[in-house]
């Protein structure tokens, strides 16, 4: 018999092939020592791979869902979990079992983890904008249908219900709506095309860094730490008021945002070059630059009529 | 290879990884643990953590070779599976159920970045390599097998790990790959033999 092909051997192994075929080439493997050692390497993967261990993750991925679920819970989860959670941050952390306080001591010995820490006027100003942005759409919306029955002035004797009116009075009302809903997007255009300068400059910095031996990013760590949290609110409502594409993008920006914050102050080479690998690969600063630029131009703009939304 | 490979019937038949069909014989701890995390018991929840997430970190690193890819899904895995928490009716037990949003989780996060180097590649080799893992010194201690598979191609590796590692039969990883029988075989054979050659 001829060697058998490798895919033939595959099959061997498998028991595959016919009855009259298998007794043939196991004939040939007892014979054939290049045969033999293809169909050994073949079985020493397949039973190597069926007894692979399973790994451990690092202890500051668990930190990291645990923080997410702390955050998101506040605005996006069932409330009794959300407040669960809520209550979580406060007492919880002060009742600490000793075993979560060795761990956190370890995740703080490590430099892999944190207590979340955000500076305030950061996460105030941006739940200031977004605030001030949803309660003036909300305020919009219920204010809309109410117009035409109470703000429409009293009506002419006579005149059937809901004839009188409006469209006199109507007009100045929603252009007034209008220019208010201008200003607050406007608001938040400048907000985000704001909180996506700085993004940049951190993905700047880190995409530029060179090392050959510990690098320190301990400031672009803090940074990446403090633009997470706006981060994230200004996500969610991006995603709420139909911004998929700025929603999209702030995703994509937020995962290079934990993996930094949450990553140690000193990088190694592998490290940075892991971190800058990130960066690169998702086409990150590319996107925040572009879409950056058309949010500041959006937010120059909006006085000027209503925007259309980034794709 | 059936004589070799524990099925996905036995994976499933031991403990965690019971079989759909034993929606009956959820166990007590199992119920309980869900119902804790779904009050809000952070505990709870870490602990579910801990009893599944090396299985299912395991998967998502071989699945999509790499360490921080790993990681980055077991995040979203485990944020996925509290946010759906409230949907787990306990037709299985609750270590099928993630790793049954593991192992989509994994599937999706391969096509798309198939899609995307494709989109980049076009032209570079049919193979279509994947490039090698970011990080080699991650804390994890890797087997060279395990660092080989990390090279493979994203449609060797994923047929190799849920054929050969996971124990799926040809059919449920057609299946799950929207590929035919004979494809699925053909990619566990190919990868099988990348790795001969990675291993030398």
């Amino acid at each position: 018999m001829t060697h058998p092909s490798d895919e033939q051997l595959n099959d061997f192994l498998e028991r595959e092939l016919s009855p009259a075929d298998h007794v043939e080439v196991s004939r040939h493997v007892d014979v054939c020592p290049d045969c033999a050692l293809v169909v050994a390497e073949l079985q020493r993967i397949v039973r190597d791979a069926a007894s692979l261990e399973p790994l451990n993750p690092p202890p500051h991925v668990w930190h990291q869902i645990e923080s997410q679920v702390r955050t998101t819970t506040a605005t996006d989860m069932e409330e009794p979990r959300a407040a669960a959670y809520a209550e979580l941050d406060s007492n919880e952390l002060r009742r600490a079992t000793p075993q979560r306080e060795a761990r956190r001591r370890e995740g703080r010995g490590q430099g892999r983890w944190r207590a979340p820490w955000r500076p305030a006027w950061v996460l105030a100003t941006a739940a200031l904008v977004i605030a001030a942005f949803l309660t003036g759409r909300l305020v919009e919306h219920r204010a809309r249908p109410s117009t035409d029955s109470t703000m429409a002035g009293p009506r002419p004797v006579g005149a059937p219900a809901g004839a009188n009116t409006t469209a006199a009075v109507n007009a100045p009302a929603a252009a007034n709506a209008n220019v208010a809903a201008n200003v607050r997007e406007r608001v938040l255009l400048v907000a985000v095309g704001d909180h996506l300068e700085r993004s940049q400059m951190v993905l700047v910095e880190l995409a530029n860094a060179q090392t050959r031996g510990a690098l320190d990013i301990s400031e672009e760590r803090q940074s990446a730490d403090e633009l997470l949290a706006s981060n994230r609110l200004y996500r969610q409502t991006a995603a709420q008021i139909g911004e998929t594409g700025v929603a999209d993008l702030l995703d994509d920006l937020e995962r290079v945002l934990v993996e930094v914050a949450n990553g140690p102050s000193q990088v190694s080479m592998q490290e940075l070059a892991a971190i800058q690998q990130r960066i690169e690969a998702q086409g990150i600063l590319f996107k925040v630059k572009i879409i950056g630029s058309d949010i500041r131009e959006r937010g120059n703009s909006t006085t000027a009529g209503r925007t259309q939304p980034v794709s | 290879m059936k004589g070799i490979l524990p099925s996905f019937d036995l994976l499933q038949a031991t403990g965690a990884w019971a079989s759909p069909s034993k929606a009956a014989r959820v166990s007590r701890p199992d119920a309980e643990l869900v119902a804790r995390c779904r009050a809000g018991d952070g505990d709870a929840f870490e602990e579910l953590y801990r009893l599944h997430s090396p299985r299912i970190y395991s998967l998502a690193c071989r699945m999509s070779g790499s360490p921080q890819e790993g990681e980055d899904l077991l995040q979203e895995i485990f944020l996925q599976a509290y946010r759906k928490l409230d949907g787990f009716r306990g037709d299985a037990a609750v270590g099928t159920w993630l790793y049954r949003m593991a192992l989509h989780h994994c599937l999706d996060f391969v096509r798309s970045r198939q899609a995307r180097m494709k989109a980049v590649t076009v032209g570079l080799g049919e193979d279509g390599w994947n490039e090698p893992a970011a990080v080699r010194d991650t804390p994890v201690a890797r087997l060279d097998l395990e660092r080989a598979v990390e090279q493979l191609p994203d449609g060797y590796r994923a047929a190799f790990v849920l054929h050969d590692v996971e124990g799926l039969d040809h059919k449920q990883i057609a299946e799950m790959l929207g590929v035919s029988e004979g494809t699925s075989r053909s990619q566990v054979f190919k990868a099988r033999l990348k790795l001969r050659t990675l291993l030398r």
